[in-house]
């Protein structure tokens, strides 16, 4: 039976030209079934759902055409206290950030029984007694505790079962997930998703997943719908779409997702390590003069070893200190203990004055583009500033900065433009020119295509790949995605919680995980079961 | 949606600017500019000396030769009141400049730089634990009142404000990726502070400056009505009004019409800052769709 259809919907910007942000999407949700909307970002998968759940940003957007129904009744013609009262009874939402969703100030227990008592007319013993019941069904451990707390208490994980119990409080008929699990680690994504299946299962509620990860897909969908810019590619039943795909668009975005295969090892350039690692220990906090606090020890005696043109990969969950350890390699933070070595200079306990001559050698690529480049200075600007900071003179850093413009694949008129102008995947580029204009030994690439659609990682991946190719940089790639570590990395080195706890070539580490952490993370990684670029089941 | 953020840090160039800039503001940049044009020329504007006397007309109702009157000692109250605007702008810019700078440099460095700030921090809090009109009588007595004590007087209270917002403002920027971006490039730490942190302080300081320049003239007001500004042979609002407080129950109009000026120049000023934070800080006021 159908839930939910949406008949050609089309949503424009709410002003005088109305530039037309969703056109004429159609789709069917029934009770029972997972129904995945992918699409890389701006292709107005969100937007689909806002529009689903009569909460489109009112004045910046608005629905021009199209219906959308709820058991048959049109959402669209409904008046907004109607509308209210729909959304909180017959359907639902859960977001990406629970954090942001949930009241900072009230405990998590009286934010799910507010949800009761504005909605039913429950005694209070009756639904006291179904709070406890919700919060026991997603799975908290010690329920009277996780009631009393409140969000900033909670895990990122723990936050979302809490939005997950909200949002099933009052049995809805449709539950809309956006990007609920692209926030947290793998291993807690992966319980998530085995929840919203559970429930679903028991409850029969019709869920729209929405998410850019085609991996999540292959996991939970029951049909999916492929949209871009705007408008709907392909659908049909999960299999189909990913064994066959009809449409280029969906080719292309299915075979950009990396394999979790690992590459071969390449052999070193030279005998000489362009970074050692070793004994690196971090500890934070500790209190200070007037203060006192808890130390957090972030990097446990980590050694590591990384030969010019080669990329080694340090993997991990939030919390596992792995960009605590990029920040010590790059000595932006104090070392506690231990040696850090650049082509042979020990440089872990220099100052600030000492360390001068050494920065340049060391260059980072950070993960969020929008913010790692100064949105006052234009990409030229950012691009020169630190040959000239090393005595280069301006006229010649210019003509550099239009070389590496050109070597980053972006045209040269870009120089005088400023970072706003440009998308994520152009800004990270820019970023990487900024880096290599200093000509480094060592890149650090924390996160730096984590923020990216799969399309734009794999051109920026391309890219890291090419100039290591050409200029024999060591990369140490920081990442929590082992797909993509198994696409670029010669090596990895697992960490968890501050300590490396398996190291090795990606092929051995990958391939054959030791250590049952790892094991746990493989198991974890979503989709693994599918050979995305070949359109068809990994071969056992 | 990270594009909208990227063009709210560059309000003032998406123009649209007299669109969303209200009635109210127009307004009173209207009355300001008239106050301050008045200021400047004063000696054309006014119809009479400020300071000339006039025994045959004490307290005289206003007639066409002394428009609002004149007080005890036949002095014509228009002129007096034009006069007045000139020392209450000059301490209330003054102090706004110095203020802001002073306040800029302390907070940049108190926000850059850990072990300072604890120092500079704790000296803030001690400063704003002073009344500030209490501070400013300390400081005049001490040193004796002149155009320039009086405007230390109200500077000096006034910086610990700024200060904190913009420590607040590069406390949060310092962490942005970029600045990180920056000191790997090996930019030295005078210039991150001046190229990638001073201007994100800028829009907010503006806002800041408009309330800091109403509040210097008020408190100017306040010590000149306590007899601890200007000396009381220069006209100012707070001097007006001062004298005017013995003959308070005789002619009110005397105290009323200072006042009045005192309370439009202050009204525009913050009405002004309003529109100005509604503009420049995308966060507050309205947001572009």
């Amino acid at each position: 039976m159908t839930v939910l259809s949406v008949e050609n919907l089309t949503v424009a910007i709410d002003d005088a030209k109305g530039a037309e942000v969703v056109r004429g999407i159609s789709l069917e949700i029934a009770a029972g079934e997972t129904v995945c909307l992918v699409g890389e970002s701006g292709s107005g998968k969100s937007v689909t759902s806002l529009a689903a759940m009569g909460l489109l940003p009112k004045g910046s957007l608005k629905t021009t055409s199209g219906r959308i129904l709820l058991d048959g009744e049109d959402l669209l013609t409904l008046r907004p206290n109607e509308l209210r009262e729909r959304r909180a009874t017959r359907m639902s939402m859960i977001f990406q950030e629970p954090m942001t969703a949930l009241n900072p100030v009230m405990k998590v227990g009286d934010q799910i029984l507010e949800v009761l008592t504005a909605h039913t007319r429950m005694p209070s013993s009756e639904a006291e007694a179904k709070v406890t019941d919700i919060l026991g069904q997603v799975g908290l451990p010690d329920i009277e505790r996780m009631a009393s707390s409140y969000p900033h208490q909670l895990s990122g994980g723990q936050r979302q079962r809490i939005m997950i119990a909200m949002a099933l409080v009052l049995e809805p008929r449709l539950l809309i997930a956006d990007e609920p699990t692209t926030a947290l680690d793998v291993t807690t994504q992966k319980q998530i998703l085995k929840l919203i299946k559970d429930l679903q299962t028991g409850h029969g509620t019709a869920v729209l997943f929405i998410t850019h990860d085609m991996g999540v897909v292959a996991e939970i969908a029951d049909r999916v719908y492929v949209m871009n810019q705007g408008a709907l590619v392909e659908d049909g039943p999960v299999r189909d779409v990913m064994s066959n795909p009809t449409k280029d668009y969906t080719r292309k975005l299915l075979s950009s997702v990396p394999s979790l295969d690992p590459r071969a090892p390449r052999p070193p350039r030279s005998k000489k390590p362009t970074l050692v690692v070793s004994d690196l220990n971090k500890v934070y906090g500790g209190g200070g003069f007037l203060k006192r606090g808890a130390e957090t020890h972030a990097v446990k005696d980590v050694s590591l070893e990384l030969m010019s043109g080669r990329t080694l990969g340090v993997v991990g969950e939030s919390g596992s200190g792995k960009s605590t350890l990029a920040r010590c390699v790059m000595r932006m933070i104090d070392i506690t203990s231990g040696g850090v070595k650049i082509g042979g200079q020990e440089i872990g306990q220099f100052g600030r004055r000492a360390m001068h001559p050494y920065r340049k050698r060391l260059q980072m690529v950070f993960q969020d583009p929008y913010r790692s480049l100064n949105p006052r200075l234009t990409v030229e600007q950012s691009i020169v500033e630190g040959p000239v900071n090393y005595g280069m003179p301006r006229k010649e850093a210019r003509a550099k900065a239009a070389e590496l413009l050109d070597l980053v694949g972006l045209p040269t008129n870009a120089l005088g433009r400023y970072p706003h102008m440009f998308s994520g995947g152009q800004r990270q580029r820019i970023a990487v020119a900024r880096a290599l204009a200093m000509e480094p030994e060592l890149l650090v690439a924390d996160e730096a295509v984590s923020a990216l659609d799969v399309s734009v990682q794999a051109q920026v991946l391309d890219l890291l790949d090419e100039i290591q190719d050409r200029t024999g940089i060591a990369i140490l790639f920081i990442t929590h995605d082992l797909r993509v570590a198994a696409q670029v990395c010669d090596e990895v080195a697992v960490m968890h919680r501050g300590r490396v706890v398996e190291m090795g070539t990606t092929r051995d580490v990958l391939g054959n995980p030791q250590h049952e952490y790892t094991q746990s993370l493989l198991a974890a990684a979503p989709g693994r079961d599918w050979d995305f670029a070949n359109f068809r089941p990994v071969a056992a | 949606m990270a594009d909208k953020l990227i063009r709210g840090a560059f309000p003032l160039s998406t123009g649209k600017l007299a669109a969303r800039v209200g009635f109210a503001p127009t307004v009173s940049a209207i009355v300001l500019l008239l106050i301050v044009l008045g200021a400047i020329f004063a000696p054309y504007v006014a119809p009479h000396d400020p300071i000339m006397q006039d025994p045959t007309a004490r307290l005289a109702a206003p007639s066409a030769e002394y428009p609002l009157g004149t007080d005890n000692y036949g002095r014509d109250l228009l002129s007096r009141v034009i006069y007045g605007a000139r020392v209450s702008l000059i301490i209330g810019i003054g102090a706004t400049l110095f203020a802001v700078v002073l306040g800029l440099t302390i907070g940049l460095v108190s926000g850059f730089f850990r072990l300072a700030d604890a120092i500079v921090m704790r000296i803030m809090d001690g400063l704003m634990a002073i009344p500030s009109v209490l501070l400013a009588i300390a400081i005049v007595s001490l040193m004796g009142a002149s155009i320039w004590t009086v405007m230390a007087a109200i500077t000096i209270p006034e910086i610990p404000r700024v200060v904190r917002l913009v420590r607040s403002i590069v406390l949060s920027a310092r962490e942005e990726p970029y600045v990180e971006a920056a000191l790997s490039l090996g930019t030295s730490m005078p210039r991150i502070l001046w190229r990638h942190l001073m201007p994100n302080t800028f829009a907010p300081l503006t806002v800041q400056a408009t309330y800091v320049c109403a509040s210097a003239i008020l408190t100017e007001a306040i010590l000149s009505f306590l007899g601890a500004g200007v000396s009381t042979e220069t006209p100012t609002w707070g001097n007006i009004m001062a004298e005017a407080r013995l003959y308070f129950q005789l002619k009110p109009s005397l105290i009323l019409w200072p006042g009045l000026a005192l309370s439009l120049c202050i009204l525009s000023i913050n009405l002004l800052g309003d529109a100005a934070r509604d503009v420049l800080d995308p966060r507050m006021g309205k947001r572009e769709a």
